[in-house]
């Protein structure tokens, strides 16, 4: 894995500099409160979505070097959109690399086979949320996780909002039939 | 219609003579079923009436209905108000006319509704083919609407009016696929990813160096003041050079008996078993103390012999008595003579005083290395030095003019 307090000073070393005109959009402190306030969330969203906890802290680090590049443009306001639209597009990057070398179906598939039967129902949610395609599993946590609109996950996800509608309603339903067949709550 | 026990038999005659619309006799129906007694009593009474037996149930013709899709049955009044996309309650329907109709249609309004596909009048409606494909259910989607919260108020409650009797449980546990984050999951982290903002930095090299500027300034400042720390050196060499030999002699040191060789080939005689002499140390040395002004005077004016010269404005160390070489120092009571007279040549007076005096220090106070340590005259030795540096250049620049 790739040094990511190198990866973030290089970015900071590219980061133009102020001119006594510019006002920064964000400035470090508001941007060390994004940190505090975000980095947690987004988090939880790159580790549900890549399921690997060393990728989901890659992506977490650089959405928020994207961001910290991206200061003088980016209001403090839209951060969290910002971060959480980075992180998904990471993601499918992932994804999309991964699925070139075969690597990710067979470590997923031998982590479902290899999970124990459980009783609690957000354990039991969360190995259902595996057996999602990737879309539909990020489309469904910036749903259920943060909340979003469809609309809000339409700008973030470049999907439009049928799509996103279509994506998480199998997902839903997909979720449904997981419980349903495995008897854990009817 | 409101029909009792003190109203019914007017109602009754109204049934019986044909009067009354179909709910009006589906009303009186119903209050005859609720009351046996005056059922007997309306089967009297139409014993009079050659008329048929409302009671008797017509068979089923439904089968002959042709099946219905949404746009079929629409009228303009419900899509109208379906369609309204600000309206979030369902307007005003006749539920017994909906009733009437198959249970899919208010489902497939509430679709439409919802996918905004209702253009105007119901005419040109376009099924939502690709969204509502063959894996979902509009009934599914409807349930999963609900789950969503898309649905409103008055969809959910058609919804759960037509739909089977367990939709409430299919309800609920797509409820259930609802996910809560674990936040027991937290960002490992976190204090790789704060910044600095940029001016901090620049503000934080400007601090280093001024503190690093304030700590030489004292340093520099602390030696001036206190000049017996450049004497500590020469206050160690004399000590070393009075010392007396350690009173306890190591071993071997003189010895007369015949050696066996054997033995100093097993032991080999050691740094420690030689005899102890007293270092040899010079009697001066020359110190380049720290803070000393060094200055290399005009060589063509004053000393060209004399490269390096280090003068120290603190009190004049005493070294001891030391044959000079006489050579040097005449050479140097020359040089003295011969800038002392080109300073008188110009008619300063102070300039020849200074110089007078540092030239008698230096003939006399020359050692072998041509260090010399004066003290200039003055309550400011080192505002003087300066200014005597400036004279002189000025002097050669009105020399060589």
């Amino acid at each position: 894995m790739r040094n990511v307090q190198d990866g973030v000073t290089s970015y900071c070393s590219r980061r133009p500099t102020t001119t006594p005109h510019t006002k920064l959009s964000m400035t470090a402190k508001e941007y060390n409160a994004c940190v505090d306030q975000w980095s947690d969330n987004l988090y939880r969203f790159a580790l549900k979505t890549l399921k690997d906890a060393e990728t989901a802290k890659d992506v977490v680090q650089e959405a928020f070097t994207r961001l910290w590049v991206k200061a003088e443009e980016v209001d403090a306001a839209k951060a969290k959109s910002y971060l959480f639209t980075s992180a998904y597009h990471l993601s499918i990057d992932h994804f999309r690399r991964e699925k070139k070398s075969g690597e990710m179906d067979l470590a997923a598939e031998n982590t479902l086979q290899t999970k124990q039967p459980t009783s609690d129902l957000s354990e039991i949610l969360h190995e259902a949320l595996n057996r999602l395609n990737e879309v539909q599993r990020s489309v469904l946590l910036l749903r259920d996780y943060e909340g979003y609109s469809y609309k809000e996950i339409e700008d973030m996800t470049g999907l439009n909002e049928s799509q996103v509608k279509v994506y998480i309603y199998r997902a839903r339903l997909a979720m449904r039939d997981f419980l349903v067949k495995m008897e854990y709550v009817l | 219609m409101i029909i009792n026990r003190h109203n019914y038999e007017p109602i009754l005659l109204d049934c019986l003579e044909g009067r009354l619309n179909a709910s009006e006799r589906a009303e009186v129906e119903t209050f005859l079923q609720e009351n046996p007694d005056i059922l007997a009593e309306f089967h009297a009474l139409k014993a009079g009436f050659d008329l048929p037996d409302i009671s008797v149930i017509s068979p089923d013709f439904s089968f002959l209905k042709q099946p219905i899709g949404p746009t079929d049955v629409l009228d303009a009044d419900i899509v109208e108000a379906l369609a309204r996309p600000d309206d979030h309650s369902l307007p005003a329907i006749d539920i017994a006319r909906l009733k009437a109709m198959h249970p899919n249609l208010a489902v497939d309004i509430e679709l439409l509704r919802l996918t905004k596909l209702i253009p105007n009048h119901s005419q040109n409606v376009e099924r939502p083919a690709k969204i509502w494909a063959e894996d979902v259910t509009p009934f599914d989607a409807l349930l999963v609407m609900a789950a969503e919260g898309d649905l409103s108020a008055g969809a959910l409650q058609v919804l759960e009016e037509f739909g089977p009797s367990d939709t409430q449980n299919r309800l609920s546990v797509l409820s259930a696929t609802k996910l809560k984050p674990q936040t027991h999951i937290t960002f490992p982290n976190k204090a790789g990813l704060y910044q600095t903002p940029v001016v901090a930095l620049w503000y934080n090299h400007v601090i280093t160096l001024a503190a690093a500027a304030v700590l030489l300034l004292f340093a520099a400042w602390f030696v001036f003041q206190n000049p017996e720390v450049g004497t500590a050196f020469e206050a160690t060499t004399a000590a070393l050079n009075e010392a007396e030999p350690p009173a306890k002699m190591p071993k071997n040191v003189v010895s007369n008996e015949p050696v066996n060789t054997q033995e100093k080939k097993q032991s080999p005689v050691r740094n420690s078993d030689l005899a102890w002499t007293k270092p040899a140390v010079p009697a001066t040395i020359p110190v380049q103390k720290a803070g000393a002004v060094h200055f290399t005077p005009s060589q063509n004016l004053m000393l060209p012999g004399i490269v390096d010269m280090a003068f120290t404005p603190w009190e004049e160390t005493e070294f001891p008595e030391q044959k000079q070489p006489q050579a040097s120092k005449k050479s140097l009571e020359e040089l003295a003579v011969k800038g002392i007279d080109e300073l008188f040549a110009l008619n300063r007076s102070d300039d020849q005083n200074i110089t007078s005096a540092l030239f008698s220090k230096a003939t006399n106070k020359l050692n072998e290395n041509e260090n010399v340590r004066v003290q200039l005259p003055g309550p400011n030795p080192e505002r003087q030095m300066a200014g005597w540096k400036v004279r002189l250049g000025q002097l050669q620049v009105a020399k060589n003019n």
